[in-house]
């Protein structure tokens, strides 16, 4: 995989994380509400400003819509409601969409693109492995599942986002089945 | 010519009542006493005659008893011895028996007194002894009292007693009595002139000497003698109502000389004023050439603008401390308002004393007829002192026109220029609101530059974001690359922080351009404000001349009627009238004058409200140059940061050099006007002082 030499990832698919604290991580951090939250750089395609978002009837709740971002269709999820955030929007011109791979199932052939709606970007750190540490204990519960770990920085409090734990299991079976249909 | 002893001694006379009444007492008191002693003494003789002629019966009645006997018996010799005894008295010159016939009887040696010297001398140039030739030289010579008694007997006569008595005695005896008498005259009269003289003294040559010497006294201008009064009668009265005069006199000019030196106070504080007005002009001027300088600077400063924006802040610094300098400028005018402020209300309370002076005045000119009439003896004294007022009140005359003349000519000028300098302050301000607004636009063209330029930085912020995860993606190749797009983020977030300041200064450069255009605004309209209260100060102004000029008619009426006064004086009768005339003129002119000063007063009023209002605009004027000070120094330290955004405000700055030229030629005409005004100011004060002089002729 790109991104691979060298380094670590944190995400292993279909086991248990194993984290070696050897190499330093790439962070791209960014805010939802108050919190600052964190993906590592290998799994971001790009980040762009919000495009028109249009809502498909065919798809899931949680999905806001599409977007058509140089003819890829994607759908967009929106953190906030993820999160259980109020809709208020803190600046407009800070919003970013986040396309990341990897969150999806693919049905053989290149993985799916998904696009998540975050309040702002901040920047990109070099987190050294041994400063992530796993998620608390005491985060339960179904929103509480994509805590991948948590990274200090600086005097930061950098929730890192495991991205396999963002949709669940059924959600991403009916995004798929969707997104077959529709395709 | 050398006066004669005897006109000296006639003058000395002539000029004192004591003598007069003396010589005048004494003479008739002694005429009368010499007719009166003559009177006594002939009716003294004539009674010792009578007492003579008696004593004389009496002696020939008893002679006669006595000698009838001798007589029958033709007795010569006892009738010789009889007769005899009864010669030897002193006064009786002879005693002779006479016959029926006339013959006598009697012998001469016995019928004779031999002691009388006189009876002596006759009997010797006689040189006979015939006793009826003695008898007719003796009745010739010596013209005695004869007696002549009848002695009866039976009814017949025998013969008859002739007996002569010597009036020397009786003489000498009233000559000594006549001469006791003009004595004690003598005495009388001497007493009682010195009596009378020393009464008339006492009673009326010297207290009209004191009330002579008072009015004298008054003539001259001493208001401060009296007469000393202790009697009720004529010449007390006379006294006491001198000193009634001198007392209304007094009155009348102590009011007058008050308010003349109220009126030099006022003047001198006046003086005061325009001297300070003065400074405080020139002090602006001088504030608005280091204005100017500084603002001629900047403009060339901002020409370079595109080069460098050091110049921009340094000049903006210099700025703000002439502003500051000028607000100090328009403190000092707002404390001088306040200064004006109470100078006006004490000229109003001044006034309002004149208008009780006045009504005195009414009251003074009553009592004055009243003495005029009791005064009608003593009126020449008077005269002179009434002929020096006249020259006085024409010399009053003189002085109100002078002034009147002054004030007139002076005083509009300067408020018309003064409404002209308001004009212009007021377009002034119009024109650098506009170029304010002007800045503010710009600004707004600088905030839309920054909109671009916050968006350009966002967009670069994104893509090296999106460099640094391609890099990330190229694993080892893209590490250099990762770097560079690290730094280019970088780049973008300073540049962001960067313009979001910028923003912020642009937001706050334009709220102070606002500010600053609503203070112009403020001062516009405090200057029209200043033109409509210079205009009624105008109206006000020509109101004081007009009554100023019916004061001077009022001087003028006054000195005709003193005129009128002297002539009267000459004559008793025509000094009462005059004066009456006199009196009733100055009630009417009084009257007058009270209306005159109830307007002035009034007027005065209006210009304390008028100075009230003027003194809160120049706090609101003190206020709003406080608040473009705030806004000055804010602007220069915004300058300082907005150094390194660049701007285009070019063509305001020259705009803003003119109008700052043109401010500074309306704040030089502004100094040459105080100058004007503080002239004005200095010839009043000299007339002023004028007539303080001629009012301290009077001692008081």
């Amino acid at each position: 995989m790109p991104g691979d030499s060298g380094k670590v990832m944190l995400r292993d698919t279909n086991n248990k994380k194993t984290a070696v604290a050897e190499e330093i991580a790439q962070i791209v951090t960014f805010h939802v509400g108050q919190e600052e939250f964190g993906l590592d750089i290998g799994v971001i395609t790009e980040a762009i400003r919000p495009l028109q978002v249009t809502p498909l009837p065919r798809m899931p709740q949680f999905v806001e819509g599409v977007i058509n971002l140089r003819g890829i269709i994607i759908p967009v999820v929106d953190l906030r409601k993820r999160f259980g955030l109020t809709a208020i929007q803190n600046n407009p011109r800070k919003m970013r969409m986040i396309i990341i791979r990897g969150a999806l199932l693919g049905t053989g052939g290149p993985q799916r693109l998904l696009a998540l709606v975050v309040d702002s970007v901040r920047e990109v750190l070099h987190i050294p492995l041994r400063q992530i540490e796993p998620a608390p204990a005491a985060a339960t519960g179904d929103q509480a599942g994509f805590i991948g770990g948590v990274a200090k920085a600086m005097d930061r409090l950098i929730i890192i986002i495991d991205i396999t734990k963002i949709l669940s299991g059924e959600e991403r079976t009916a995004l798929a089945e969707a997104g077959n249909v529709h395709s | 010519m050398e006066k004669t002893f005897s006109e000296k001694v006639k003058d000395t006379i002539v000029s004192s009542m004591g003598l007069k009444l003396v010589i005048t007492l004494a003479w008739w008191i002694t005429l009368l006493m010499l007719l009166g002693t003559l009177f006594v003494g002939r009716m003294l003789l004539d009674y010792q005659y009578r007492a003579m002629e008696k004593r004389g019966r009496d002696i020939g009645t008893v002679l006669g008893k006595a000698s009838i006997d001798r007589l029958i018996s033709k007795d010569v010799i006892s009738l010789n011895m009889l007769v005899q005894d009864v010669v030897k008295s002193q006064d009786i010159i002879a005693v002779v028996f006479m016959n029926v016939d006339g013959t006598p009887i009697t012998s001469a040696h016995a019928s004779f007194n031999a002691q009388n010297e006189s009876v002596k001398g006759v009997r010797d140039a006689e040189n006979t002894e015939d006793v009826a030739k003695l008898f007719a030289a003796i009745r010739r010579d010596l013209a005695p009292v004869e007696v002549s008694v009848d002695v009866m007997l039976d009814g017949a006569k025998l013969a008859d007693v002739r007996m002569a008595f010597s009036r020397s005695e009786a003489q000498l005896n009233t000559a000594k009595v006549a001469a006791l008498l003009l004595a004690t005259n003598l005495v009388i009269v001497l007493s009682i002139s010195g009596l009378v003289y020393v009464m008339a003294r006492r009673m009326i040559t010297m207290p009209t000497g004191a009330a002579e010497a008072v009015a004298s006294a008054i003539a001259a201008g001493d208001l401060t003698q009296s007469v000393k009064v202790s009697t009720i009668d004529e010449i007390g009265n006379l006294g006491r109502g001198l000193n009634r005069m001198a007392i209304g006199l007094k009155g009348m000019i102590g009011n007058i000389r008050g308010s003349s030196e109220q009126l030099v106070m006022v003047s001198g504080e006046v003086t005061d004023v325009a001297v300070r007005v003065s400074t405080a002009s020139r002090v602006q001027n001088e504030s608005v050439e280091e204005a100017s300088s500084s603002v001629n600077e900047m403009h060339f400063s901002l020409k370079e603008i595109g080069g460098s924006m050091d110049d921009l802040s340094e000049t903006a610094e210099q700025t703000s401390s002439a502003v500051i300098e000028t607000a100090a400028s328009i403190d000092e005018v707002a404390r001088l308002m306040t200064d004006l402020s109470s100078s006006i209300e004490e000229t109003s309370s001044a006034i309002t004393q004149m208008s009780a002076s006045i009504r005195q005045n009414a009251e003074s000119v009553g009592v004055l007829t009243v003495l005029a009439n009791e005064t009608a003896s003593t009126t020449t004294e008077i005269s002179a002192a009434v002929r020096e007022v006249e020259s006085s009140a024409k010399q009053s005359v003189a002085l109100a026109e002078a002034v009147t003349a002054d004030a007139s000519d002076l005083g509009m000028r300067s408020i018309e220029k003064t409404i002209e300098g308001m004009r212009r302050i007021e377009e002034e301000s119009k024109r650098t609101s506009d170029v304010i607004n002007r800045l503010g636009e710009r600004a707004e063209n600088i905030g839309g530059i920054l909109t671009v330029i916050e968006d350009v930085t966002d967009q670069t912020s994104l893509l090296a974001l999106n460099a640094a995860i391609l890099a990330a993606q190229a694993g080892e190749h893209g590490k250099g690359f990762a770097v560079v797009a690290a730094e280019i983020r970088e780049l973008a977030n300073r540049t962001a922080s960067s313009t979001s300041e910028i923003g912020n200064l642009i937001v706050s450069v334009q709220e102070e351009s606002r500010e600053a255009v609503e203070v112009m605004q403020k001062g516009v309209q405090l200057a029209a404000e200043g033109t409509r209260l210079a205009r009624e100060t105008g109206d006000v102004l020509r109101k004081i001349l007009e009554r100023a000029d019916q004061s001077r008619e009022m001087s003028r009426s006054i000195s005709r009627a003193t005129a009128e006064q002297v002539t009267g004086i000459h004559q008793v009768s025509e000094a009462v009238d005059g004066i009456n005339n006199m009196a009733q003129q100055i009630e009417r002119a009084t009257s007058e004058q009270r209306t005159g000063s109830d307007q002035i007063m009034r007027a005065s009023e209006r210009m304390r409200e008028i100075t009230h209002f003027v003194k809160s605009a120049t706090s609101e004027q003190v206020k709003a140059s406080r608040n473009i000070t705030n806004v000055m120094e804010t602007m220069g330290s915004k300058v300082n940061m907005v150094k390194r955004a660049s701007g285009e405000v070019r063509t305001g700055s020259d705009l803003i050099v003119k109008a700052i030229d043109r401010i500074k030629m309306t704040a030089r005409e502004n100094a040459e006007l105080a100058a004007t005004l503080n002239n004005a100011v200095e010839v009043l004060t000299l007339q002023t002082g004028a007539l303080k002089k001629e009012l301290g002729r009077f001692t008081m």
